[in-house]
């Protein structure tokens, strides 16, 4: 019962997770960079929810698209202005410039927000869901059933669209989709824009769950041991990859913490990122690439 | 392109010269500090340094700085200390080591500061030796860790309110006045988390006391949920919690809590845990959980918040918390000191290192000092300043005292 | 070729840094010596990254490994600082091996991953093994001193630093002058063409990885000296981002660029300060101006890489020729007189 009950809450959890991952992975995916601002596209995404919620008092149907288009902007503008210029370079120089945009959005929230904490206005109902005896409130339902229409989208738009298929061909090889006359810029652009938008709804969800504050964009950390676990390139990787470090995260917190001294949910994930990395480095559903000259 | 490279160059040549030549020279731009009688019609500054983590993983407490530069502020703004205007300076220690030592060697040596008010406990351990030893600068900190609490091994460093251990003890002594047999301990991974709780286990003052500790849980810091945890404490089913966190934690343990159908009246958090915030994102939830109280909540009616409220008329108050009441209130205590040696020599300002060592001396004899009601009355010579606390629990969404005070120390 | 022109140059320079210490304050002299220690741990950085064109994203907790290592030494056994340091060193490259041997088969990203990942088990170790490292509390170590003469003041502090800095630069200066060293560079310009060539690249990057280490563990055991105290908040990730920033800023791939690197990230925030602070009053928003001072830190790192990858290396030698050119413009004597050296 006990583990059932941590399983549980490590899907609910870990359904975060894999909208955060599924945003890095998009990236990836389109434009082969690691992002490492994607935590503060989560943050931010969070912040303007907050924004035009409380401070403009829209309602959440107005909200929530506007959030969703001032992230998307956002994303656009991170690959306009600074992702474009450089995703070619050597892979130091692109994680290296993601981490250097990390900082400067940080740095641009504390300006604008400051970095107290603000409760967010709950938008999920307040009734809880039983199961399990646990009283699971609605929002972790919800961010569930997000991750998982948001997975179909991609699944869905890179396999039928013909611009996922575009996206899909600038990803392995930008010339050769040039000279196919993809209109390379315009695709990259839009999976940042896509990448911003769904880093937004995981900030929402998980502002809704916890408190807002400037240092939810260290959630994004969490997103490499899931895309790692389930391959850097597969959207069904990350979903099963969030969840599965959910699950392990929770066993690990509620078995080991009262033995172990230390918080040793938090390194697990990591700890099972090495051991990935020396069996499997291409990820449970990655696909394994060959390195060209 | 080539032309356009060559402008962003020179841009970053600017940046780069500006910074370098700066951060050289910067000791020769310093402010004038507390030596020296008055010259002239002006009279002389008292410098005081002022740190915290402005921006940074624990920027959420950062208000106990904000606190006590407007404090001096507030006092600039009523004529002075004796005439004397305040110039404090608040820096931003960014929570790095580094950092904050580099702000300790400015403020004392290029600045000149009289007192400093620095921030982490560890930057407090490392300079234990320079502060005690070599400057000899009265060094209030914001850590409420009690190793480095000592008036007679450590005479310059200062620190407000019970320290985290003896805020354990004094709710698990209520706890036990409530009939408790067992308790357990949920902390963060952190210094701030840790370190009291481990300190309280080791000393096995739980057992001396007769009850039992049954878990000491730690948790990751920036932990997104602390189910599974609670889980296990709702097995061991303890009589009551202890929570060595702050308010966004305390958040998601009330919160998973609820889920897991632990009930919010079983846990004590430390002085932290007074927070408007955890009610209203809590609402229902957060009923019947209990903190310490070692100020006045915000907003309610005492000469300091009036102060407060003046101030914020014309200013803009960063934060509104218990954080900034408590740097209040040690901006109240170092110009008590400040005061007193003014006073003491007859209106002059003693040159730096006497003055120092006379603020030392002043805050240390400071007596049954009443900072506006923000607290209960404080005597300094413990260097801590409280002895006893108050318990709060929320009732209806309100924070309500209950019982009456625990007296720990002494 | 050591002329005499060159000697006098290099007494000149040893006698400027040999009496710094003497004519500056004790602010001036932490930044200095935070400075010496940064370009130590620098320079290490830069030749995993600038050299060998791997990235390192635990750097930092390389640098505590040095540091905990060398600081149970001297508490436990009291052995001379010195060769702490030194075992602190090598502690820290057989960690870089542990760590890094899976994944530098792989492509440099997975090294990304893994040394992130070795950066927070690592924090947890230096968090939560506390019989050996004193836990969250941390360790008290001794001044360091040899003979009875202890270097616990920044003035006796600078020579221990500059010193450590100065052979940190001579050794890897001088590395790049053997096959090993070159092998580095092959593998950094063609990952797959060095092996073709009879290069093993996962040999080399391991030997890379580990000296880096190695400067690391160095850089950290100084850092713990200096403080008299190891504590895990020294060694965090983002102690590490700063290092791969000083490398990038400074100029990857050269020992000068580490330097000035090293230089201007340890000195940014206090130039930034300074400047915010003549800011502050016309305009008095403490908040604000934090906010700003990282922007421009991240700012600088996209700015550098997007429009001078070369670093500093490169802008200020540019500088250097600039002003020349300066002179050169205004008077012709100064010409006539570049003429006749």
């Amino acid at each position: 019962m006990l583990l059932l009950q941590f399983i549980l809450i490590g899907i609910s959890i870990g359904s975060v997770y894999a909208l955060i991952a599924l945003g890095t992975v998009l990236i990836y995916k389109a434009t082969r960079v690691i992002n490492f601002a994607q935590g503060e596209l989560v943050m931010i995404g969070a912040f303007i929810g907050y924004t035009s919620l409380v401070s403009w008092g829209l309602p959440i149907f107005i909200a929530l698209p506007v959030t969703l288009l001032l992230s998307g902007v956002i994303g656009y503008l991170a690959e306009r202005f600074v992702l474009r210029r450089i995703a070619h370079g050597p892979l130091i120089s692109v994680i290296m410039v993601t981490l250097g945009l990390s900082i400067f959005l940080k740095g641009g929230v504390t300006g604008v927000w400051g970095t107290s904490m603000y409760s967010f206005p709950k938008i999920f109902p307040e009734s809880t869901i039983n199961l399990l005896g646990i009283k699971l409130p609605q929002v972790y339902f919800w961010s569930m059933v997000v991750a998982v229409i948001i997975f179909v989208l991609f699944v869905f738009f890179f396999k039928y669209t013909d611009l996922g298929l575009a996206m899909r061909g600038v990803a392995d090889n930008q010339k050769a989709a040039a000279s196919l006359g993809v209109n390379v810029f315009s695709v990259v652009g839009l999976s940042w824009v896509f990448s911003g938008i769904v880093a937004a709804l995981g900030g929402i969800l998980l502002a809704n769950i916890s408190l807002l504050n400037i240092n939810m964009s260290d959630v994004g950390l969490k997103a490499f041991p899931v895309v790692i676990l389930g391959g850097f390139d597969s959207l069904l990787g990350a979903v099963i990859g969030g969840l599965v470090i959910g699950v392990i995260e929770s066993v690990a917190g509620g078995y080991l913490a009262t033995i172990v001294s230390g918080a040793i949910d938090q390194v697990v994930a990591f700890a099972i990122l090495l051991i990935i990395l020396l069996i499997k480095p291409q990820g449970l559903f990655g696909t394994k690439e060959v390195e060209r000259l | 392109m080539h032309f356009r490279k060559r402008k962003i160059s020179l841009a970053l040549v600017i940046v780069l010269v500006l910074s370098l030549v700066v951060a050289g020279c910067g000791s020769a731009g310093s402010s004038t500090s507390g030596t020296g009688g008055s010259t002239g019609g002006e009279k002389d500054k008292i410098t005081v340094g002022i740190w915290g983590t402005i921006t940074g993983p624990d920027s959420d407490v950062n208000g106990m700085s904000y606190g006590t530069k407007d404090y001096f502020e507030f006092i600039n703004s009523k004529g002075g200390v004796d005439g004397y205007k305040y110039n404090a300076l608040l820096l931003d220690g960014k929570y790095q080591m580094e950092e904050e030592i580099k702000l300790f060697k400015r403020l004392s040596t290029v600045d000149k500061a009289v007192v400093i008010n620095g921030w982490s406990t560890g930057v407090t351990k490392a300079l234990r030796d320079e502060i005690n030893n070599v400057v000899k600068v009265p060094f209030v900190s914001e850590t409420m860790l009690s190793d480095v609490i000592d008036p007679q091994k450590y005479p310059y460093i200062f620190t407000l309110g019970l320290s985290y251990e003896d805020q354990i003890k004094a709710a698990m002594l209520w706890a036990k006045s409530k009939g408790a047999k067992k308790v357990a301990f949920l902390h963060n991974d952190a210094e701030y988390g840790t370190a009291p709780t481990t300190n309280v286990e080791k000393e096995k003052w739980v057992a001396s006391q007769g009850m039992e500790l049954v878990a000491n849980i730690s948790y990751p810091m920036k932990a997104t949920d602390l189910t599974s945890q609670l889980l296990s404490i709702k097995k061991l089913n303890p009589d009551y919690v202890y929570i060595q966190d702050s308010v966004n934690n305390i958040i998601a343990i009330l919160r998973d809590a609820a889920k897991v159908g632990v009930p919010a009246d079983k846990f004590i958090g430390n002085f932290y845990g007074v927070s408007p915030i955890i009610i209203q994102n809590l609402g229902d939830k957060a009923n019947g959980f209990k903190a310490l109280q070692m100020y006045q909540s915000w907003g309610s009616d005492f000469p300091a918040m009036k102060d407060i409220e003046e101030f914020g008329k014309s200013n803009q108050i960063q934060k509104k918390d218990q954080y900034y009441l408590k740097g209040w209130v040690e901006g109240m205590l170092i110009n008590e000191a400040i005061k007193q040696v003014i006073k003491k020599n007859n209106g002059k300002l003693p040159e730096l290192a006497e003055f120092r060592k006379q603020v030392r001396d002043a805050l240390e004899g400071i007596k049954d000092f009443n900072p506006g009601g923000a607290t209960g009355n404080i005597t300094y010579a413990d260097h801590k300043g409280f002895s006893t606390t108050k318990l709060l629990e929320i009732k209806n969404g309100k924070y309500t005292e209950i019982d009456d005070w625990v007296q720990v120390t002494k | 070729m050591v002329n005499k022109k060159s000697l006098v140059k290099w007494a000149v320079i040893a006698a400027i840094l040999a009496t710094v210490p003497l004519y500056s304050g004790n602010y001036i002299l932490s930044l200095v010596n935070l400075a010496a220690i940064a370009v130590t741990g620098a320079v290490g950085l830069n030749i995993l990254t600038g050299y060998t064109g791997q990235i390192s994203l635990g750097h930092a907790a390389f640098m505590g490994v040095g540091a905990y290592v060398a600081g149970y030494l001297m508490t436990n056994y009291h052995l001379p600082f010195l060769l702490a340091v030194l075992i602190g060193g090598i502690a820290s490259a057989i960690a870089g091996i542990i760590f890094g041997s899976p994944s530098l088969r792989l492509k440099g990203l997975y090294l990304a991953m893994a040394t992130l990942a070795s950066q927070i088990l690592l924090e947890y170790v230096f968090k939560n093994w506390r019989s050996v490292t004193g836990g969250v509390s941390g360790m008290y170590i001794e001044s360091p001193s040899i003979l009875g003469f202890s270097f616990g003041t920044d003035q006796r502090f600078y020579y221990l630093a500059m010193g450590f800095a100065l052979i940190a630069i001579w050794t890897a200066s001088n590395l790049f002058k053997t096959k090993t060293g070159r092998a580095f560079i092959a593998i950094r310009d063609r990952d797959i063409a060095a092996e073709i060539i009879g290069i093993s690249s996962f040999k080399y990057k391991l030997i890379s990885f580990a000296i880096s280490s190695f400067y690391a563990g160095v850089a950290g055991s100084l850092l713990a000296l200096y403080l008299t105290l190891v504590v895990p908040e020294s060694f965090v990730l983002s102690v590490s981002i700063q290092y791969v920033a000083m490398v990038i800023i400074g100029g990857p791939g050269t020992i000068a660029g580490a330097i000035y690197g090293a230089i201007f990230v340890t000195l940014l925030p206090q130039g930034i300060e300074y400047i915010t602070n003549i800011l502050a009053q016309f305009y008095p928003m403490e908040a604000l101006f934090a906010a700003l001072r990282d922007m421009t830190f991240g700012l600088l790192i996209i700015l550098f890489l997007l429009f001078e990858p070369k670093g500093l290396s490169d802008i200020i030698p540019r500088i250097g020729r600039w002003f020349k050119g300066l002179f050169l413009k205004k008077g012709g004597e100064s010409r006539n007189l570049s003429h006749i050296q």
